[in-house]
């Protein structure tokens, strides 16, 4: 089929397309089938049982004729997978009027205007008020409220014959007819309203919900055509100058005098830092961007503390600080990438380290919950501290309190920044106390896996 | 013993500059290009005994189609190649060469940028030296 013709059936039926539309013709015939044996049986049941006076062999013949189409509808359907959209919706159309034409034969032959089996009118208003847009539902409405009152009129005029099933004169009483008339018109009506509102409704924040959505993947595209950009555009120049001023400082080591090297690692000191500040930037904004889960892995935390503890230990013995443990001695999984907490905990302990004078003392604690559901990691340190009105402050980016900066000149003041961010991407959350020239404390709640918790309760229980 | 010729490939001419004053001073000869096609050109004419290769040139990975085309090149095929790159995890790009050794058709990767000494070593290493 050609595409253009998809795009005029998305222009005119958003809601609509050939898949949902093949699966309402599947449906379509399915109801059909239900509906025939359904008639069929309940005839059966009334010939056998009852002394109803129905056409019964009349009634049958119409049930076989519609049970043949309804084959014939099954049969287009399972072979013409590929027709086009517009075909599609003709289809839809030629059911409903048969079947409305069929039903109106139905309750000719099953007692006219006596027999409610003209509510199942309604279902074919509600199913055409889904399927189609203003004004077809009221059409079908006004098809079905002619052919109906064509039929009970031609009865009480006796043009066509009535098959009476109650015995009584209901058919024959005009009042009555017009009363059942026009409440049946105000009921086909009502649903074709009731029907087309609720689905125009539908259409429309579908329609919503698609623009946005598509706006999304675009923003997303530009942020991830950004970090392209800014990788490789902010670091090229940076990178150029760095390796130049490195590699002048050690291939010149001889011609240069000390005055001059040392200008020249600075200037390579400071390239350093700006890449760095660059790098750190980068990795933030990604964090922003909720890890996937299929990027999760399980990690035991208590082994990469230990770990980054290791790595810290000689900054931390240069500096004369004690460095007091106390971490659980069994593995506590978290679910998460590993590079993540890797960077939380690296951020954390390393500061504590960096912003506690020498002979300081910093202390690092683990825990789980009573309940085993999250597991709590606290650092603290009598270090420099950070005043009160800079708390609210620790974790914008860019930010550095005052006391920071001068006890360590250079910081990107993006780590508790990206810290906070990534905790709050693995569910947890992050809190401070501290005071200024007395310490800070850190405490980290991260949510334990799930699943490991229950590995771990049912092994519990076994033994 | 002859001097070991090694080309570097990255269209970051200041770069390429920082990268031979370091590989020259460290007695090696150098020659570059400032792109994939013309680095291919004298990876088959002159035959260095190792390239160095940046990924991101032209296009986000000709680097990697370079190596590719090397890779498929019987007589250069051997040569070895240390990938350089700029971009790290920041953009999702991440290499592991052992986990990625059939992926990437080379002997080392590193992120730029690389100490002098670091480089040198690199090389050497490579060189089996």
């Amino acid at each position: 089929m050609n595409v253009g013709q998809v795009n005029e059936g998305k222009r005119f039926f958003p809601f609509l397309n050939r898949v949902i539309l093949h699966g309402r013709l599947d449906w379509s015939v399915r109801l059909r089938w239900i509906a025939v044996s359904g008639y069929f049986l309940a005839t059966i049941i009334l010939w056998w049982f009852t002394e109803f006076q129905l056409p019964y062999k009349q009634i049958w013949i119409i049930l076989a004729v519609l049970g043949a189409i309804n084959l014939i509808y099954y049969a287009i359907n399972a072979i013409y997978k590929n027709i086009s959209f517009v075909q599609e919706l003709v289809f839809l159309h030629v059911h409903i009027i048969t079947d409305i034409l069929f039903l109106t034969l139905l309750i000719h032959f099953s007692g006219g205007i006596e027999n409610p089996i003209y509510l199942f009118y309604i279902f074919h208003i509600v199913i055409s008020s889904i399927v189609f847009h203003r004004p077809t539902p009221f059409i079908i409405a006004t098809i079905t409220i002619v052919l109906f009152g064509a039929l009970v009129l031609l009865e009480f005029k006796t043009v066509i014959p009535h098959h009476c099933i109650f015995n009584q004169t209901l058919h024959g009483n005009l009042g009555a007819i017009i009363i059942f008339l026009l409440i049946f018109a105000v009921t086909v009506y009502f649903t074709a309203y009731i029907g087309t509102t609720f689905m125009h409704i539908y259409r429309e924040s579908k329609r919503l919900i698609d623009a946005k959505n598509t706006q999304l993947i675009k923003a997303d595209k530009q942020k991830t055509q950004f970090f392209h950009f800014a990788s490789h555009e902010l670091k090229a120049p940076i990178i150029a100058i760095k390796s130049t001023v490195d590699s002048v400082q050690e291939s010149y080591k001889n011609c240069l005098d000390d005055r001059a090297q040392a200008m020249m690692y600075r200037a390579g000191q400071r390239a350093g830092q700006m890449l760095n500040i660059i790098n750190e930037l980068l990795s933030l904004s990604r964090s922003r961007t909720k890890i996937l889960e299929n990027q999760q892995q399980k990690i035991d935390i208590i082994a990469l503390i230990r770990e980054i503890i290791r790595n810290e230990i000689p900054a931390a013995e240069a500096k004369k600080i004690r460095v007091e443990t106390e971490i659980n001695s069994t593995p506590i999984y978290v679910r998460g990438k590993f590079e993540d907490y890797e960077k939380i905990f690296v951020n954390l302990i390393n500061n504590a380290v960096r912003y506690t004078q020498d002979n300081g003392k910093v202390s690092i604690k683990t825990d789980v919950d009573v309940q085993n559901r999250f597991f709590v990691f606290q650092i603290v340190d009598n270090g420099i501290g950070i005043a009160e009105e800079d708390l609210e402050k620790i974790y914008n980016e860019f930010y550095r309190s005052e006391n920071a900066r001068k006890l360590i000149a250079f910081g990107t003041g993006l780590g508790l920044a990206l810290v906070k961010q990534l905790i709050e991407n693995c569910g947890g959350n992050i809190s401070v106390s501290s005071k200024l020239n007395e310490g800070t404390t850190f405490r980290v709640v991260l949510p334990i896996n799930d699943t490991e918790r229950t590995a771990n309760n049912e092994e519990r229980n076994s033994i | 013993m002859p001097k070991k010729k090694i080309l570097v490939v990255d269209d970051d001419i200041d770069l390429v500059e920082a990268m031979r004053l370091t590989l020259e001073n460290a007695g090696f000869e150098v020659i570059d290009a400032q792109d994939g096609d013309r680095g291919f050109e004298l990876m088959k004419s002159e035959k260095p005994d190792l390239l160095i290769l940046d990924i991101m040139m032209g296009t986000q990975d000709e680097g990697f189609h370079v190596a590719y085309r090397i890779k498929s090149e019987e007589d250069i095929s051997d040569i070895p190649i240390i990938m350089l790159t700029a971009v790290g995890q920041e953009t999702g790009f991440e290499f592991d060469k052992d986990k990625d050794e059939d992926f990437l058709p080379v002997n080392e990767f590193v992120e730029k940028p690389v100490d002098p000494e670091a480089l040198v070593e690199l090389v050497r290493k490579n060189l089996g030296q």
